[in-house]
């Protein structure tokens, strides 16, 4: 699908409080039109859409570095109270409750999977607003024969919402805490589980899972699951968009030897996967 | 018992996971490098961009580069021109040297700190464009090559005074109306105000954007002992500041917020002024302190939404809450395996997305470059295509990328037949 129609249906799943800090790649994706033909003008054109740019660079910025800052604030509060759990279980010679103990560490099991889950919805937000950013300039440049594209973008590369390092950081070390905090999952939670009944009910539980996983997870976290679900739909729109499509495109070539089914350099049309994946919503 | 052995089973586990939590606190693995170009290319800055808007503009509506040459002499010029009046305004080589060397410390602590650049290899180029150096060393994930050109077409670190311009927006709009073709030095500070905007905000955010950078604090991480800088994306200075400015915070700068906020007796004792006392880190305002304190309190007294409501449903009832845990227990962190499958799946695309964008966006400038080049030495226009064959020594991926960007390259060269 084109981009502004994959853009607007992300929107509408996106978070109400995320939506309006999106670009407003409609709105600007027809500035000017039509270019006006009076060159004289045009100096003031191009100043005033560079503003309306920057405003837009504002935005994003100021959104992406307010939710870097809370991830890393709670983050590091996660961390805490594994410490916390962790000081709990070691003064106490049994626990005074397995069941207290257990219920923390799945809530922070959760709560870990959360903040991975929105830590990447925010990657999934700077991505593609600089997505929309690039194709507005192009757009533009078609229309007055400019050559702002490439110049802006080398601004746009360098502002804080694209540059995503430090998150890209947390997200990894969100990673590698949850390795430790699943352990040979399927075996602790067994035992725990197996001190009471209900073989049966996890028997059934596997079959279950792909469509309770929202529901018990809570709902924090069914929502970042849902938009993650969302996310990933829309890359793969994007991928099959039909306008810019070339194979000897970087997006072709390297793309494709990225994705796990082909390994060989094909046309993006031919994704076997793109098709299987739409989640019936 | 199973049940017991289950417990020290998980104890177990924490403590493993703590060790490694605590090596994750201390040093989080770089694992995303910064895909690596290998063209020397200088990054292109807003300063830049700002030249080359002002050139184009003051001569000729059109922004391309043919479009200048008609224009002999004037034209030529006016890419250095407004380039030196910027030097005459704001910068002397002399004064960039200065700044080059007052922010050489921050240079060090920042490649220390950033092992997934190529963090201040320092080369030289002959291009036209040079770009903001503090730019480079500040904009701290991403501005690894830290190219000077010649000086003579040097960069635009624009000291103080510009600040006070920026905030005045009725001579940025005087200036437009007033402007004539050889109004390029003006175009700069319009320009350089346009990517400034409203300075409490544009002088936080635009690393790549302004002038603003140099004589800013700089967005430095704190070194390990937790100390001497801060990493603000620049904040203004001067008549520039304003109620906001926002900055970047650190894994490792929030520790050592933490810290001092325990030292003080906790999140509800602490004060701002207390904390950033405490804290001694430079070019953090007590601003910063105080709406992070703020997001820090509101974290700890609300903690995750997500753990709070399914505590709160086990409590609701006894019998509930037994046969809720047996049933769900396994459940719940099967359903959480699969979203983190689904999250990571999301991540990976994300990544790969995110190297092709880098990817292609520097090969389009790298072509550019060498456009301009042939544009500047003055020779024939039309031989664009040939100039982008001596691409393969600098950039493995150029062949591939000029096929794409063969189109783009192409346009100018039309337009410059159309001009002619």
């Amino acid at each position: 699908m084109k981009f502004g129609k994959e853009f607007g249906i992300h929107l509408e799943q996106t978070l109400p409080e995320w939506k309006d800090k999106y670009l407003c790649y409609k709105l600007l994706k027809n500035l000017p039109n039509p270019p006006p033909p009076d060159h004289h003008l045009v100096p003031d054109l191009q100043h005033w859409f560079v503003r309306i740019l920057n405003e837009e660079l504002d935005k994003f910025n100021d959104f992406y570095v307010d939710k870097e800052e809370e991830f890393v604030i709670r983050f590091q509060e996660l961390k805490q109270r594994i410490e916390q759990v962790k000081e709990k279980s070691s003064k106490d010679g049994v626990f005074t409750s397995e069941i207290e103990f257990s219920d923390e560490m799945m809530a922070i099991r959760r709560d870990f999977v959360t903040i991975h889950g929105e830590m990447v919805l925010l990657k999934n937000y700077s991505s593609l607003n600089f997505a929309g950013i690039i194709k507005i300039l192009k757009k533009y440049d078609k229309r007055t024969g400019g050559l702002l594209r490439v110049h802006f973008t080398q601004l746009a590369l360098r502002q804080p919402f694209f540059t995503t390092e430090p998150l890209t950081r947390l997200v990894h070390e969100c990673e590698e805490n949850l390795d430790l905090l699943f352990p040979l999952e399927a075996e602790v939670v067994e035992s725990f589980s197996s001190s009471k009944t209900n073989a049966d009910e996890n028997a059934g539980a596997s079959d279950d899972n792909k469509n309770s996983a929202p529901a018990l997870v809570g709902e924090g976290g069914s929502d970042v699951y849902r938009r993650t679900v969302d996310a990933i739909r829309t890359i793969k729109g994007l991928k099959k968009e039909s306008s810019t499509a070339n194979p000897l495109s970087f997006a072709s070539i390297f793309g494709n030897q990225d994705m796990d089914d082909t390994g060989a350099i094909t046309d993006p049309q031919s994704e076997p996967d793109c098709d299987d994946d739409h989640p019936p919503k | 018992m199973e049940a017991q052995s289950a417990l020290s089973f998980q104890r177990s586990a924490a403590r493993q996971f703590n060790n490694h939590g605590a090596a994750s606190a201390r040093s989080a693995p770089l694992d995303d490098k910064y895909p690596k170009f290998t063209n020397p290319q200088p990054n292109f800055s807003s300063g830049t961009v700002e030249n080359i808007f002002s050139s184009s503009s003051g001569i000729s509506p059109d922004f391309n580069f043919s479009s200048v040459i008609p224009h002999s002499n004037l034209s030529e010029k006016a890419p250095f021109t407004s380039q030196s009046s910027v030097i005459r305004q704001s910068a002397t080589s002399s004064q960039y040297t200065k700044e080059i060397n007052n922010n050489s410390w921050c240079t060090d602590s920042l490649s220390d700190f950033l092992d997934y650049s190529e963090n201040t290899p320092i080369q030289s180029s002959d291009l036209e464009h040079s770009i903001m150096p503090s730019e480079d060393l500040l904009d701290y994930p991403q501005n690894a090559p830290i190219q000077s050109s010649n000086l003579e077409h040097s960069i635009m670190p624009l000291p103080s005074e510009d600040f006070g311009k920026q905030s005045n927006w009725q001579d940025w709009t005087d200036q437009l109306i007033n402007e004539d073709d050889t109004l390029t030095p003006d175009w700069n500070d319009i320009l350089v105000d346009t990517n400034i905007l409203d300075p409490e905000q544009k002088m936080s955010y635009h690393v790549g954007g302004s002038s603003t950078n140099l004589v800013q604090a700089q967005p430095l991480i704190p070194q390990s002992s937790g100390e001497a800088c801060v990493p603000l994306t620049p904040t203004p200075c001067g008549s520039g500041s304003q109620s906001k400015p926002r900055m970047r915070w650190t894994p490792e700068l929030h520790e050592a917020f933490v810290e001092a906020v325990n030292k003080l007796g906790g999140s509800e004792k602490a004060t701002p002024k207390g904390v950033l006392n405490q804290m001694k880190v430079e070019g953090l305002t007590i601003y910063h302190v105080k709406s992070h304190l703020q997001k820090y309190r509101t974290a700890r007294y609300r903690p995750e939404p997500s753990s709070e409501a399914p505590l709160e449903k086990n409590t609701t009832s006894v019998e509930d809450f037994s046969s809720l845990e047996l049933k769900t227990g396994l459940e719940i962190t099967e359903a959480l395996r699969l979203q983190m499958e689904v999250q990571k799946r999301l991540h990976e695309q994300l990544e790969i997305q995110r190297n092709l964008q880098l990817r292609i966006e520097e090969q389009g400038r790298y072509l550019q470059m060498m456009f301009e080049k042939q544009c500047k030495s003055g020779t024939d226009k039309f031989t664009v295509p040939s100039s982008i064959e001596p691409g393969p020594e600098v950039v493995g991926p150029s062949e591939e990328g000029s096929s794409k960007s063969g189109p783009d390259s192409s346009q100018p060269a039309k337009r410059a037949k159309v001009n002619e």
